[in-house]
């Protein structure tokens, strides 16, 4: 493997003017319009711990309810019917959230007024009350499609030319899980962020380090490394053919160019301090602003910053989808020893409490919703706006069991239940509508006709019918899948 | 530091070798031509042969062993190898999850992740290179106390110091000598540098392309 002196530099050359034109390559594919009609870009907000349809959108009252003794439902004067769509709301104030002393106003009528027309709701029976088995189901519709998951068909599908398509931004659930078809291309499965505040600075190997040489002569260094020292090694020889190197070396080529010829580090940096950040030759992110203004805790609140950066991933065309959700953890604010951000194990807090824990769970939801279509709807694209063509899919893992220990009782416990239905919230998807019904004797959802939409009391919808209906919405191309059409979940 | 099993022929090919060559010295009593080497004489160096593994199986050092070899071999405290704006830690904290750790506390990530991110690659990068530049500069700014980059007659821009750092390089970093073509690149690399302060650019560079070398994030 002897090299002469200057067929080295001749190699150095050569390949620092190719890994530059791979980076031109990939921006320029960036920047072009998309093709055919795509992309369409999909938000899962996960519901951690079970998000139960029936405190929310599909609430039942008191005075309808046949059992309202032993049947979950709520006093007629707490909920709202929303005009011009079938939800309804819940409006309701708690002085505790379960055992933790803190008072707080659950406000649903607002964020379901303001975007009614974009929601929908779809009902379903899901098979695991296993979190993270139901949370994988969720997004794979129960292994509905070779196991890939919504995210990684999305990805497949638009993802080609944007730099990292699937960003995981809760790296601790099951919504973020890999899937199983590995045919699928590299660049479909997600990218783990578990620190959205920082993780920005993972995106270029030298703006920020201090004393660090150029990018030209960091090019050098990387040809040298890439095409002379590693494959010319022992090791590099031994283990040439191990498939964690291959894939070493694959992610060193384009996708690496991809990312760094973006300059991503300033366009996605979340990081308050100016000064700081100057000092490091080092700029916030553009529209740091209006993402304060949408998420203002976002240094205090690990929901607020990755919807921060979910929102900056997707403005940017860096993603076509993005996973997020409350963790399991608890978030206490700093200020006040008893101002509860999430409640610990989230929705599953319902264990404790089921009435307090999912207004306020379904209330924390609502307003990252709401913050993310806010600012995508004044992100110009093409000639509307990125929420034209945005789904937000609360993913959920089950429902909450529906008894309650007696009429007036206000404070109890709930368990884990198959039975439950799901948020989607788009323009792509017929807005207004709930898919389905709620019994009014048992409080448990039952199914829909997937042509028409009609409700259809005795049945129940899968997984598979809700992936299934999603990627229809988002015009996925299904053909040969094997999948049930669902044309009522999507806007005709 | 690494493990034999890393090379497995290699190590193997290279001590039945030394075993015959030294059975053959010891007995005078060498078979024929076709069953043992033709000149059983000293030594010194395993056979350049390379075979491929038959079972190549790698595993990712991961953040936190990247990060204590490249304080060890480049004379840094553990704490000054990289930190993201001068706070926080690299392989610790920022980087920590993309670099194969794991974040149970905060972050709900009870085991490392499955396959190398996108963002792997240039984090590693990212944390050779601040190391390596803060070595630099160090021996660069005060000669005298110099680790790594020492300087004898021109600073790094005379080869024959540029090849001492090489070979200092390579075995702090790989735990072995640079083979000859090795060292002669890495050395070289200097050529392909132009404009300015040539001798400290090549040290961050040649610093940098060795540690990050596939040998030294992978075993």
């Amino acid at each position: 493997m002897k090299l002469a002196r200057r067929r080295l530099l001749q190699t150095l050359g050569a390949t620092a003017a190719t890994g530059l034109a791979l980076g031109s390559d990939r921006a320029q594919l960036q920047a072009q319009e998309p093709a055919s009609d795509g992309p369409y870009f999909l938000i899962v907000l996960g519901g951690t711990g079970g998000a139960n349809i029936v405190d929310s959108l599909l609430a039942i009252r008191q005075s309808e309810c046949t059992n309202p003794a032993s049947v979950y439902c709520f006093p007629d004067q707490v909920v709202s019917d929303i005009a011009g769509t079938d939800f309804r709301a819940i409006d309701v104030g708690f002085g505790s959230l379960g055992a933790i002393p803190m008072s707080f106003q659950a406000n649903q009528s607002a964020f379901v007024t303001k975007h009614g027309a974009d929601l929908m709701a779809v009902t379903h029976t899901g098979t695991s009350v296993n979190h993270a088995v139901a949370q994988r189901r969720a997004v794979t519709g129960n292994e509905a499609w070779l196991g890939r998951t919504l995210q990684e068909v999305v990805a497949a599908t638009y993802g080609e030319s944007f730099a990292l398509p699937n960003v995981h931004l809760n790296a601790e659930f099951g919504f973020a899980e890999r899937g199983l078809d590995e045919t699928l291309p590299a660049y479909a499965f997600g990218e783990t962020v578990a620190n959205p505040i920082l993780w920005p600075l993972a995106l270029d190997p030298r703006k920020g380090v201090v004393g660090a040489p150029s990018a030209d002569d960091l090019q050098l260094a990387r040809a040298l490394r890439n095409d002379v020292l590693d494959p010319n090694s022992q090791f590099g020889k031994v283990f040439a053919q191990a498939e964690r190197l291959k894939q070493w070396r694959h992610q060193r080529g384009a996708p690496q160019a991809g990312v760094e010829a973006q300059n991503l580090i300033d366009k996605l940096l979340l990081i308050e301090d100016q000064a700081l950040l100057a000092q490091y030759g080092l700029e916030q992110a553009d529209d740091i602003a209006a993402v304060r203004q949408a998420f203002p805790d976002l240094e205090s609140d690990p929901l607020d910053a990755q919807a921060a950066l979910a929102f900056l991933l997707l403005k940017n065309q860096v993603s076509c989808t993005v996973t997020l959700g409350p963790s399991f953890q608890a978030t206490v604010d700093d200020a006040s020893s008893v101002d509860i951000r999430n409640p610990p194990i989230a929705f599953d807090f319902s264990h404790q409490d089921h009435p307090s824990t999912q207004a306020f769970m379904w209330q924390r939801l609502f307003r990252i919703a709401d913050g993310l279509a806010t600012l995508l709807k004044d992100v110009p694209f093409g000639a509307g706006s990125m929420w034209d063509r945005t789904m937000i899919y609360f993913a959920t893992e089950f429902g909450r069991t529906r008894t309650k220990p007696g009429l007036n009782a206000t404070s109890f416990g709930s368990g884990h239940e198959l039975n439950n239905g799901s948020v989607i919230m788009s323009p792509l998807v017929q807005g207004g509508r709930a898919r389905g019904g709620v019994d009014l004797a048992t409080g448990f959802t039952y199914g829909f006709d997937r042509q028409t939409g009609d409700p259809v009391p005795g049945t129940t919808m899968t997984e598979a019918d809700i992936y299934a209906g999603i990627l229809g919405a988002l015009k996925v191309d299904t053909a040969g899948s094997g999948l049930p059409d669902v044309p009522c979940m999507r806007k005709s | 530091m690494f493990p034999e099993s890393v090379f497995p022929e290699t190590v193997e090919h290279a001590s039945r070798a030394l075993l015959l060559a030294s059975l053959c010295m010891a007995s005078f009593a060498c078979g024929s031509d076709d069953e043992l080497p033709p000149q059983p004489g000293p030594v010194t160096q395993p056979p350049t042969q390379t075979v491929a593994s038959r079972n190549p199986v790698v595993k990712f050092k991961g953040g936190a062993a990247f990060a204590e070899d490249l304080a060890r071999a480049l004379r840094l405290d553990r704490e000054e190898v990289c930190l993201e704006l001068g706070q926080y830690d690299c392989t610790g904290e920022v980087h920590r999850v993309t670099l194969g750790g794991v974040d149970p506390y905060e972050g709900g990530v009870y085991e490392p992740l499955p396959r190398a991110t996108i963002t792997a690659p240039i984090a590693l990068d990212r944390v050779a290179l601040s190391a390596c530049s803060l070595r630099a500069d160090r021996d660069f700014d005060d000669p005298a106390a110099a680790a790594v980059f020492i300087a004898s007659g021109g600073g790094q821009d005379s080869v024959e110091a540029r090849t001492i750092a090489v070979d200092r390089l390579y075995q702090g970093l790989l735990l072995r000598i640079p083979t000859a073509d090795e060292r002669d690149a890495v050395v070289g690399l200097y050529d392909a540098l132009s404009g300015d302060d040539r001798g400290r650019r090549w040290a961050k560079l040649s610093c940098f392309a060795i540690a990050t070398t596939t040998e030294a994030a992978f075993y």
